[in-house]
């Protein structure tokens, strides 16, 4: 293994880069990112919809997001593989493909999260909020989704986590990523798969692994925090029941 | 100040308030007290609108409070409202909790709204407390926060929702002395408590509520020395 490493470690790094085009973990990494960076927003976007209380918004995002939840992710790396361009006559490269198709997954699956984070928001603070006069767009960006979203942190590295593996299947469409250039050695070696595929598994195991323990680590300080607010805001079972 | 007409609220087919009419006078304060499920707190909840009525009236200052042009928001910010589990938004300090409707409702700058805001939580003896975390504060602290959040919008009518029942016994005595003096100065207050002793020196009327009726509206005087109907006199027995 330590033979592979030394001979391919920079095809495995950044692929054929800059005698071809970029890719190996470089890549995974960038196409990991740019669905989280996208993915987020619209998570949030129907994750606020959903909440929004408005049934001819929220029913159908509703029906969506189960829909995009009951398929198997490379049903979209085809859908949108063969799909795009048989419907709009433009051919997406490997790359695109991955990150359209992802974006449209992570969107369905992150908004979920995002919206278990905004339903845990004790209703008091909302009630709160209304009794102010506070209105939607200052509720949810000062009030809502700042507690959310912090409470949601460790489910979301996490989920960054299962993006990056993900992008692996990326391999069956010739995009140019971590998994895609561990074949090219592979290829090259021809007799040492466990060697090649050995590297590959340990080079995921690291990555994820790290994300996996940041999330954890975040997890037991927002606990910890947790903890200490929930201390202080203990209503007495009496009291609570009282009307 | 405020007065309720025939107002009626059911919850699908259970009435919560049937025909209440009454009148909280400027600058008074009216303890609203009662059994368990009697309606008291639906009918503070109804006078910003927290529940909406089905049938009758509520004005204040002569507006209704539903009158067109008078949106809920601008209602809701110009009547304070204090609940029982303070309601205080944990990610926030004191100071940010007590600025965030005058910067986000009333457009103060970021300044002005704290040197309200610190005016205010001095007013309530939590001036060293500004800086401190919900979850860092007293049951008793994090309440007055949550009055001097509703008071620094100097609301025309403060409702206060059993302020102290969340609360260990030891702190409900520094939440009454703060509304005792805001009484004083005379903000106009609805009040429901159970605390008889408290009612008994701070408010200036005293309404009874059964099964979702305004059963008895009294002085205090007179509800305490028994002259609130039979059913008044009972309660106050049981307490």
């Amino acid at each position: 293994m330590i033979e592979i490493i030394q001979k391919y470690w920079l095809l495995l790094l950044i692929g054929q880069y800059p005698h071809g085009p970029l890719g190996g973990l470089a890549m995974t990494l960038i196409i990991a990112l740019t669905v989280l960076v996208i993915s987020m927003p619209l998570a949030i976007a129907i994750a606020l919809a959903r909440t929004s209380g408005i049934a001819w918004l929220g029913r159908p995002l509703a029906l969506l997001v189960s829909l995009v939840r009951g398929l198997p992710f490379l049903m979209f790396v085809f859908w949108v593989y063969f799909g795009v361009p048989a419907l709009f006559g433009i051919s997406l490269g490997g790359t695109t493909t991955m990150i359209v198709a992802l974006t449209i997954y992570e969107a369905a699956y992150i908004s979920e999260i995002v919206r278990a984070g905004i339903e845990a928001i004790p209703k008091g603070q909302i009630e709160a909020a209304h009794a102010l006069g506070v209105r939607y767009g200052v509720r949810t960006l000062r009030i809502v989704l700042p507690q959310a979203l912090f409470n949601m942190l460790p489910s979301l590295i996490t989920q960054f986590a299962s993006i990056v593996k993900e992008t692996s299947i990326g391999y069956i469409i010739s995009a140019q990523e971590l998994t895609f250039a561990a074949t090219q050695a592979n290829n090259l070696e021809i007799t040492k798969p466990a060697a090649v595929f050995g590297v590959l598994a340990a080079g995921y195991y690291i990555l994820c692994g790290g994300i996996a323990g940041i999330a954890k680590m975040l997890e037991r300080r927002i606990l910890q925090q947790r903890q200490r607010a929930a201390a202080a805001e203990f209503v007495p079972l009496a009291a609570a029941v009282r009307t | 100040m405020i007065r309720f007409s025939e107002v009626s609220k059911f919850y699908g087919a259970l009435p919560a308030l049937r025909g209440v009419s009454g009148e909280v006078g400027a600058g008074e304060v009216t303890v609203v007290c009662g059994p368990s499920g009697s309606g008291k707190s639906t009918l503070i909840r109804t006078v910003n609108r927290l529940e909406p009525i089905n049938s009758g009236q509520i004005l204040i200052g002569g507006r209704d409070i539903h009158e067109r042009g008078w949106s809920v928001n601008a209602l809701r910010s110009g009547v304070g409202f204090v609940f029982q589990s303070f309601g205080l938004f944990q990610h926030l300090n004191a100071l940010d909790n007590v600025t965030l409707a005058l910067r986000h409702v009333r457009g103060l700058p970021r300044k002005e709204a704290e040197a309200l805001g610190l005016a205010q939580l001095e007013r309530l003896g939590l001036a060293e407390r500004a800086r401190q975390m919900p979850s860092a504060l007293s049951g008793g602290q994090q309440q007055r926060v949550a009055i001097a959040r509703a008071l620094v919008m100097k609301p025309a009518v403060l409702l206060l929702d059993e302020p102290t029942s969340a609360l260990d016994p030891e702190m409900v005595g520094e939440v009454l002395r703060a509304i005792e003096a805001l009484a004083a100065d005379g903000l106009t207050m609805m009040c429901v408590t159970h605390e008889m002793g408290f009612a008994q020196r701070v408010a200036d009327r005293i309404w009874f509520m059964e099964r979702g009726e305004l059963k008895a509206d009294a002085t205090t005087e007179q509800f305490f020395k028994g002259e609130a109907g039979a059913r008044a006199r009972e309660f106050l027995k049981q307490i």
